[in-house]
């Protein structure tokens, strides 16, 4: 009992310790869309939105990947590398800034994006949610 | 080898005479894997490898092309170089997909079968952990079909449920481990596979069938012919693969949080009224990440069983001598164990180390690999 104890306070405070990340980034659209999609367009499960992604160096898709998607960038990255070569999905297109997401989202009104900084969001896009 | 040339040439073509709108829009991508390995025994063979240090029996390189001709509809190829075939180019995949809505989507042409949770990206070792597939498990020698299969993902609850049903033949040459390959066909084949994702837990079941195989092993072809002279047809007729019921199912799981992982799978396969015995295969493995590199440790066993033993009785002894050794020959009951270190080297590149000890119960023989690979995507 002990043990399964020690277990469930390890377990907790490994799950507890994402919320460490949390920054000021923020999930938006210009479609209004339910928190458990976002994880779903991220993982090729889903291609209501058109997500696109912020460089792979950067911090804010390492916390949103981390904290929203749940996977590490290096638990993704094979996990796209399977769906694209075995005809599963097509990889998401990558922007190389908040401002380059902000401006594609205003064009498009089925795109999905994050951007570390939340002040860039204008009034056109919603926020679905923050990381 | 001249009708991959030939399909390699046909979807080249294919690619090039698209309407230019399209061609500006093909995305290309690739990977490759460039392993070397040798046995540690002067008389080991294992996976195709030997005492002499041989980068090719599992290297390779791949370039996919995918173009998009509307919305919906979409062609992929991906043309493969592998070492075990002096580098000929083969088309390894070439397909339409039809994205019929956000669930569902269709792929028709040349395909892989789904066999195993990582044998639609076998070939992508990237994609996975190991250095090799388990050889325990991973060991149906064909993957590829030609024909239909429908992807389709749901929702339910906090889980996602991917199904994949496939409908389709196989016609290929492959190798069995003897000398010569044989001809394999399998006709009227359905299945299906069932991932259900809950978090960082993955659990697929797959269930596969054919009323129609047949292989055409030259090994016992000489031993059909007197065992029908001798007027044993019967006995040849229950030990040839011919128009025989095959069927494959399997079950397997893999959890993975960001620090350390465990999975396993457990198949059965059965070819009814044939003398390959039933085959069933397992492994387990798990392992742990570091920050830049992981740790991990399979083991894996072969237990396969010959069905009705009876149905192979024949009345003269030198033949039921021959019989016993060509049934007897074909069953595998195999230990394995690999420790494996990955390195992740760039980022799109692994790489890994592997020693793998096998153990075969019944000939009592025990060989070592050691080997090394570079895997990365593009």
């Amino acid at each position: 009992m002990k043990k399964i104890t020690l277990f469930l306070i390890v377990f907790a405070a490994s799950v507890l310790s994402f919320s460490t990340f949390a920054q000021n980034g923020v999930v938006v659209s210009q479609t209004e869309i339910n928190e458990e999609s976002v994880s779903r367009i991220y993982l090729g499960q889903s291609q209501v939105l058109k997500g696109v992604n912020l460089p792979e160096d950067s911090a804010a898709r390492k916390a949103f990947e981390e904290s929203l998607v749940g996977k590490s960038g290096e638990q993704l990255k094979r996990h796209w590398a399977k769906l694209k070569f075995t005809g599963r999905g097509t990889p998401l297109n990558e922007l190389k800034s908040d401002d380059e997401v902000i401006s594609f989202l205003l064009n498009n009104p089925q795109g999905i994006g994050y951007v570390s900084d939340k002040s860039k969001v204008t009034d056109e896009l919603n926020i679905i949610t923050s990381f | 080898m001249k009708n991959s040339l030939l399909a390699c040439i046909g979807a080249s073509a294919l690619l090039i005479s698209l309407p230019s709108h399209a061609q500006d829009k093909i995305q290309w991508s690739g990977f490759g894997n460039i392993a070397a390995g040798m046995t540690t025994g002067s008389d080991d063979q294992l996976f195709g490898y030997d005492n002499n240090l041989d980068f090719n029996p599992e290297s390779l390189f791949a370039l996919q092309a995918k173009a998009d001709l509307s919305d919906k509809l979409s062609i992929t190829t991906q043309i493969m170089s592998r070492g075990e075939e002096d580098f000929d180019l083969g088309v390894e995949w070439a397909y339409l997909q039809y994205q019929f809505n956000d669930s569902t989507s269709v792929n028709v042409g040349k395909l892989r079968l789904p066999f195993y949770m990582y044998s639609d990206s076998l070939d992508v070792g990237y994609s996975y952990h190991w250095l090799r597939t388990p050889q325990s498990v991973y060991r149906v020698a064909f993957d590829n079909y030609t024909g239909v299969s429908v992807q389709h993902n749901a929702f339910i609850g906090n889980f996602i449920f991917n199904t994949q049903v496939v409908a389709g033949n196989m016609n290929d040459d492959i190798d069995i481990g003897g000398a010569e390959l044989s001809k394999a066909e399998m006709n009227n084949m359905i299945g299906f596979n069932t991932s259900a994702i809950y978090n960082n837990l993955t659990m697929r079941i797959a269930y596969y069938q054919t009323n129609d195989t047949n292989i055409e092993f030259n090994e016992i072809s000489g031993l059909l012919d007197t065992l029908r002279q001798a007027g044993a047809g019967q006995v040849a007729s229950e030990l040839e693969v011919s128009e025989d019921k095959g069927t494959f199912a399997s079950v397997g799981f893999m959890y993975d949080n960001f620090n350390w992982f465990v999975g396993g799978e457990y198949t059965n396969l059965e070819v009814e009224g044939s003398y390959i015995p039933e085959q069933r295969s397992s492994y387990l493995t798990a392992g742990k990440r570091f920050d830049n590199w992981a740790l991990h440790a399979t083991v894996g066993q072969t237990d396969d069983k010959i069905s009705n033993a009876e149905r192979f009785t024949v009345p003269v002894p030198q033949l039921q001598a021959a019989v016993n050794q060509v049934t007897t020959n074909v069953v595998n009951e195999t230990t394995y164990t690999s420790l494996g270190a990955n390195f992740n080297i760039a980022p799109s590149a692994v790489l890994k180390f592997d020693v793998t000890h096998s153990d075969d119960k019944l000939t009592d023989e025990s060989d070592v690999l050691v080997s090394a690979a570079v895997q990365f995507v593009f």
